[in-house]
């Protein structure tokens, strides 16, 4: 909320707001226009806090700048996935064998240097292709999450990747050294982490991870950006890829 | 006359969709909030569907609650489509169990984990009560109680290690047992996992634990938490502190990870005590040192807050008030962040430059 103290004389003055970042902020003006509400529509639009300047014109004078810098989640941390052996028997008894991967995340800001902390996040999976044509593989795609505040540890957020089944006959084929060679019965998927609602857009996409798992052994590519233009970023944050991978 | 009025004064920065919690209190402590019971449970079989999950649990210990029986009914509901069809499980999983009541007898569980399977229902837990450095009297508050059980339980191999990130929270009293008897593991996970709880705490003695483990933990993949904690959340404003962190930037033994966690950690804090380390990384030709040089002084010039993660989600760091160092100038060229690459260069001239002429701040 952005206030303004009127101390021109005149008792109703002619007030309007402007913005030079219409794209990026939106203001709605309040009773009697001395003061407005400030809605964030995108992030500042060069990285450099307080490159958003907001101004009002009272009576035909404008008055000073008010400063604004609007940050974001931006992009993905990744560390592993990081192998634990006594997973499957561990977490899903019913189906002891397999493996079980832990991929921890933490979400940076785009300034890259703030770790977030916890905030509600939400995954899609996109881009899902086999890597072997035909294939043998009979697992299906994983299955999209969201990581909710309350599932969080500290700042980061832990995702597993994992493959489990109740025999090892006929279900999980033997463990293999991981390769993304066209023989092998493995998957490639696009993880999209992202903040907001895919029916109320108030928030932004954090990042993409590149995923390819097959049955030996899951691997990601590091993080990318959601995209540099507010139009990517609302396409990303309501579940659309920009990326033409 | 032009005429100035209506002055719009602050500066507001704004986190869009905003983190939405602190750090105080432990993921798992959160959880129990929820529950009618905090148990030690041991289970030898259970029935699971995609639409529910039972199973009777015998209760070792009560850590909270009343009126939980020895032998509790759990019934709990869940869309697990990768359960298959029902089917019976003989296998012994002892846990930490959050427990509702109900009207019918049977309980439910609160889900410690995201998505639904058997293992997001519980924390790792052993039957027998921790002993020694974990032990705990009665009346421990609930919060100790559980990084106490946790910690056990994991040390006992019932868990993944990192489960005990969930439990910690700084300043209880727990917390520097269950991160020691990690540190002293024989196991390198547990280590990372005890030197990233030391860090992400602030807990003291965390700087020299992790001098001394370090070296040892090269292979180990959790190591990269450590990384993260150091450069994140470690912070210390004294000059015995600053020291530590000057001796990690410096020392050879120190790999490029670490080290830049260490700058990065320095550069957060915005004293006094971390300029002459800063001062040097400003001028030492590398550019990626160079830029968190003038991120870490052109914030003590400026009066920036220190930044925590306590600051992130009002962006509370970015609140600056002049000194006597600062000026209109200095705020101006605020490094604020990394900036893209043909910013980096011109934001580390500047604080050169004025490094150079300010040498009263030396």
């Amino acid at each position: 909320m952005a206030y303004l103290t009127n101390n021109s004389g005149d008792p109703d003055p002619v007030i309007v707001w402007y913005t030079d970042h219409p794209d990026n902020l939106q203001i709605t003006p309040g009773s009697g226009n001395l003061s407005a509400t400030l809605t964030a529509l995108a992030p500042s639009p060069t990285q450099t806090p307080y490159d958003i300047k907001v101004f009002a014109v009272v009576d035909n004078v404008q008055t000073n700048n008010l400063p604004v810098y609007i940050d974001t989640p931006y992009y993905i941390n990744t560390l592993g996935p990081v192998d634990w052996p006594g997973g499957c028997p561990t977490e899903k008894p019913a189906e002891p064998f397999g493996w079980w991967t832990t991929v921890t995340n933490s979400v940076l800001d785009w300034t890259g240097i703030l770790v977030l902390s916890k905030i509600d996040l939400n995954e899609t999976i996109e881009n899902f292709k086999f890597l072997q044509n035909p294939t043998t593989w009979n697992f299906g795609a994983p299955v999209a999450g969201a990581w909710p505040v309350a599932y969080w540890s500290n700042n980061t957020f832990i995702d597993n990747l994992s493959l489990c089944a109740s025999t090892l006959d006929g279900w999980v084929p033997a463990i293999t050294a991981y390769n993304t060679g066209n023989t092998t019965p493995g998957a490639s998927d696009t993880q999209k982490f992202w903040v907001g609602t895919t029916m109320h857009f108030a928030g932004e996409c954090v990042a993409i991870d590149d995923t390819q798992f097959n049955s030996g052994f899951p691997t990601q590519t590091p993080w990318i950006g959601p995209g540099p233009t507010p139009t990517q970023q609302q396409l990303c944050a309501q579940g659309n890829s920009w990326l033409n991978n | 006359m032009k005429r100035k009025r209506c002055l719009l004064l602050a500066r507001i920065p704004i986190l869009l969709a905003g983190s939405a919690l602190g750090l105080q209190a432990s993921n798992l402590g959160d959880a129990a909030a929820k529950a009618d019971a905090v148990v030690i449970g041991t289970l030898t079989s259970l029935l699971q569907s995609q639409s529910n999950v039972t199973f009777d649990l015998t209760v070792e210990r009560v850590l909270s609650g009343a009126g939980v029986p020895a032998t509790a009914h759990i019934s709990h509901n869940w869309n697990s489509p990768s359960a298959g069809a029902a089917q019976t499980t003989s296998v012994t999983v002892t846990g930490i169990w959050l427990l509702i009541g109900s009207s019918s007898g049977s309980w439910d569980v609160v889900p410690v984990k995201p998505f639904n399977y058997f293992g997001s229902l519980f924390f790792p837990a052993s039957a027998p009560p921790p002993a020694g450095v974990l032990g705990y009297p009665v009346g421990t508050p609930l919060q100790d109680s559980l990084a106490f059980e946790t910690a056990w339980g994991l040390l006992q191999g019932r868990g993944d290690p990192q489960d005990l990130l969930s439990v910690v929270s700084p300043g209880a009293p727990s917390t520097a047992a269950v991160l020691g008897a990690f540190t002293a593991s024989p196991l390198t996970s547990f280590q990372a996992i005890g030197l990233a709880g030391m860090l992400e705490t602030n807990t003291t003695g965390a700087i020299s634990k992790l001098a001394s483990l370090w070296p040892q933990l090269a292979g180990e993949p959790r190591r990269g938490l450590v990384v993260w904690a150091l450069g994140g959340d470690w912070r210390d404003t004294t000059p015995a502190g600053a020291s530590q962190l000057a001796a990690l930037v410096n020392s050879p033994a120190v790999t490029g990870d670490l080290r830049a966690a260490a700058i990065k950690s320095l550069a957060a804090t915005h004293t006094a005590a971390s300029l002459p380390v800063l001062s040097t990384l400003l001028f030492d030709g590398n550019l990626s040192d160079e830029i968190w040089a003038a991120i870490g002084i052109s914030a003590f010039v400026n009066g920036c807050n220190m930044q925590t993660p306590a600051t992130v989600p009002g962006l509370d760091h970015l609140k600056c008030s002049s000194n006597q160092y600062g000026s209109s100038d200095t705020l101006a060229h605020g490094v604020f962040g990394i900036g893209p690459p043909e910013r980096q260069a011109s934001d580390v001239a500047y604080w050169q430059s004025w490094w150079n002429s300010h040498p009263g701040v030396h």
